[in-house]
């Protein structure tokens, strides 16, 4: 079942969890930016703590951990695995 | 001189096999026409570059795109080149290498980080890579130096190897009967025409290669210890408690830990400086040598300690992956002055210099905060400004009690928070009042913790520390040399000199000076000195301490040369630097000419002050016009003169 982030706040993932990419939501220069982080759909991501203070998002990906402002990772569709 | 170049990830440890091939044989350089850092060292008659981190060649950020360029550079001249791969991220750093191989260059690959592969029982099969990749492949541990010597071997051999082409055929086309490809100018134009679909196509071949030559249990097992110690060093309270400690302790380290080898250095001079005196009998000859060369060279070399220290803390940092905890931790913060969790590494920098986190804000992605970022980063408090902070605490706290955690740091942490708090308001309306379109994607990758690499953090503090006393040190020595013939000749002949001096001992008997310092009044120095006294005046300087202002408009780090220059040519005892300034008084009264008002009052003109041609130079070349550099001279330099000016009258 897909979890739309952009209507839900992003609380809905939860931490250690792994999701798929199943969408990105946003222009060229946007998917060129994730796919240089190894984020296009399909791509496997696990939620790492994230406290909200920062604004930012952490994330695991192929085997990195990167941290995405909130309102990019917004733009990023996923499904429970 | 033949030329190979370290390609790789950000964090693939480049940088580490750079260091381990060149040793201290290196030298840190440009890249033509831009001030992106280029490193270059030499082993075994060979010249090896360490390009900048890439993630991928559709990438954007500006110095990205100083390694791209140069990759597509090598493709035309077939210039070899060694990949360097983050073992622990096999598959993601080997997906950038099919771009860099569908460009066929010569190659060879190196996988890094052999001992944390070897823990998490990971076992490659480097044959069926070698056999898939098409060229030489090597596991290494860069931190060691294990597996360094087969790397060595092909490079003296130069046994690279044109690598197989992945997903090049994919660019061929037919024109006109014509087989035409058209990777090369994709690439160089920044098209990504086949967008997703070629990505997973690489990604798929290499993940298809992996499963056979790759044993491992789980690929993010490696970081779950990190993700652990994240929990505590980036949690809202204790991780910005962490932050801050940190920086505590570096600040009082720099004092607390340099105090005996700066005390060494000062003294060794003034020993120095006396043997010359008493050894050579040609006065001026003894003076250019104890009071112009001793003096300028000692006001360089006492503030190595500082400096070395300051590098070795941050490399610490840096190394141990905490410096991108950082970042994440000041993101929401810098989002109130415009900027973000991207631009703390550049500031950061600034306390090092302003000229390398000027040319480190190329990272920047967005133009906005970039320019921002640019123009705010002077007013950090940069190594330079050490000196004069430290000397001048020194003066004011000569003997402070506490131990570790005392006055004079966190005097130094006050001012330090001072500059910062300055460089975000700066910054705050750089970013509102700039008519630049802005780009806010950005992302951080989080390194593993990692015990700090000692080699890299030697070699880089002693590069910058090098680069401090060349550069800055050059600066000074001259300077000083200038000053000391300025302090020296007078226009006065010296019967002149004589009978002032002995009608100012009848009229003054309640205030005896010496005749050196008498004599420096009516130097070159002393009427220069004199012309700007009044409109310094106000700040409780007089006219040697303007002179050393206008020393330091070059570099704010002439200031403490320059001071002890002049105040050796006007002493007759040899002293320590400190001991002259505490020691020098008001003309006309007992009291102090340096203070607690007078010191306060040039630690904050220092705080504010745009003083560093070479900084001015930096941000004209990387904002293309003087227009910023000016602004910056002009706008720092008023708010330095009135905050000054109301410090020196409140508490004088």
């Amino acid at each position: 079942m897909p979890v739309n982030i952009s209507k839900v706040h992003n609380s809905l993932l939860k931490e250690g969890k792994q999701y798929r990419v199943t969408e990105i939501v946003g222009d060229q220069s946007f998917t060129n930016f994730l796919q240089t982080l190894g984020i296009v759909r399909g791509t496997l991501i696990t939620k790492n703590y994230s406290p909200a203070y920062s604004k930012l998002i952490n994330i695991s990906v192929s085997a990195k951990m990167l941290s995405l402002k909130t309102s990019d990772f917004e733009h990023i569709k996923f499904e429970d695995l | 001189m033949d030329q190979i170049t370290l390609v790789g990830k950000p964090n693939s440890g480049k940088s580490s096999l750079f260091n381990i091939l060149t040793g201290l044989n290196q030298k840190i350089g440009n890249y033509s026409g831009v001030t992106v850092e280029r490193k270059i060292g030499v082993f075994e008659g060979v010249e090896i570059i360490d390009l900048p981190g890439i993630k991928s060649l559709l990438t954007v950020s500006p110095e990205e795109q100083i390694a791209k360029d140069a990759i597509l550079t090598y493709s035309i001249d077939q210039q070899p080149i060694i990949f360097v791969a983050n073992g622990l991220q096999l598959e993601d750093s080997l997906i950038l290498f099919t771009e860099i191989a569908d460009l066929q260059i010569p190659s060879a690959i190196v996988i890094n980080f052999k001992d944390d592969l070897e823990k998490q029982k990971v076992v490659i099969d480097l044959e069926k890579l070698r056999n898939q990749l098409g060229c030489p492949i090597h596991l290494m541990n860069s931190r060691t130096g294990e597996g360094v010597e087969a790397l060595k071997k092909l490079v003296i051999q130069k046994a690279f190897k044109l690598p197989n082409a992945i997903c090049r055929s994919q660019y061929d086309s037919l024109e006109n009967g014509v087989l035409q490809n058209s990777y090369f100018d994709s690439i160089s134009n920044n098209e990504n025409k086949l967008g997703e679909q070629n990505y997973l196509r690489r990604k798929g071949l290499i993940s298809g290669l992996l499963q056979f030559a790759l044993k491992q249990d789980s690929p993010e097992l490696f970081l779950q210890q990190s993700k652990r110690w994240d929990k505590f060093l980036i949690h809202p309270v204790f991780g910005v408690l962490a932050f801050l400690l940190t920086m505590l302790i570096v600040f009082q380290a720099v004092f607390y830990l340099s105090v005996f080898p700066m005390d060494w250095i000062d003294a060794r001079f003034a020993w120095l400086s006396s043997q010359a005196n008493n050894s050579i009998s040609n006065e001026i000859l003894s003076s250019f040598i104890s009071d112009g060369i001793l003096a300028g060279l000692g006001g360089v070399l006492i503030f190595i300690p500082q400096i070395a220290i300051l590098f070795f803390l941050l490399g610490i940092l840096e190394h141990s992956g905490y410096l991108a905890r950082i970042s994440f931790i000041s993101n929401r913060f810098l989002s109130n002055f415009g900027l973000s969790g991207q631009s703390i590494i550049p500031l950061m920098s600034s306390w090092a210099c302003a000229i390398p986190a000027i040319m480190s804000a190329r990272v920047i992605n967005d133009p906005k905060e970039r320019m921002a970022v640019m123009f705010a980063a002077p007013l950090m408090t940069c190594s330079a400004r050490l000196p004069v902070y430290t000397i001048l605490i020194g003066i004011m706290f000569p003997d402070p009690s506490g131990g570790f955690f005392n006055i004079q740091g966190v005097t130094l942490l006050a001012l330090y928070l001072l500059g910062t708090i300055a460089t975000l308001m700066v910054a705050w309306l750089a970013s509102k009042r700039s008519k630049i379109k802005g780009n806010s994607l950005w992302s951080l990758e989080l390194p593993i913790y990692r015990i700090p690499n000692w080699r890299n953090v030697f070699i880089n503090m002693y590069l910058k520390t090098k680069a401090f006393v060349n550069d800055a040190g050059k600066v000074i020595f001259v300077v000083s040399i200038i000053l000391w013939v300025l302090a020296h000749f007078s226009p006065k002949g010296k019967d002149f000199l004589q009978s002032q001096y002995q009608a100012y001992q009848i009229e003054n008997p309640e205030f005896p000076i010496s005749k050196d310092a008498f004599d420096l009044e009516y130097s070159y120095a002393g009427y220069l000195g004199k012309v700007i006294e009044p409109a310094i005046k106000p700040l409780g300087y007089d006219w040697k301490i303007g002179i050393a202002l206008i020393s330091s408009f070059a570099a704010r780090e002439v200031f403490v040369g320059a001071l002890s220059t002049i105040y050796s040519v006007g002493s007759e005892e040899e002293d320590l630097i400190k001991n002259r300034m505490q020691k020098e008084l008001k003309p006309n009264s007992n009291g102090k000419r340096f203070d607690v008002a007078t010191c306060i009052s040039l630690l904050l003109f220092y705080v504010f002050a745009m003083q560093c041609m070479s900084t001015m130079a930096i941000v004209r070349k990387e904002m293309g016009s003087w227009k910023y550099a000016i602004w910056q001279f002009i706008l720092f330099g008023a708010v330095a003169y009135l905050v000054a000016f109301g410090a020196y009258q409140l508490l004088s």
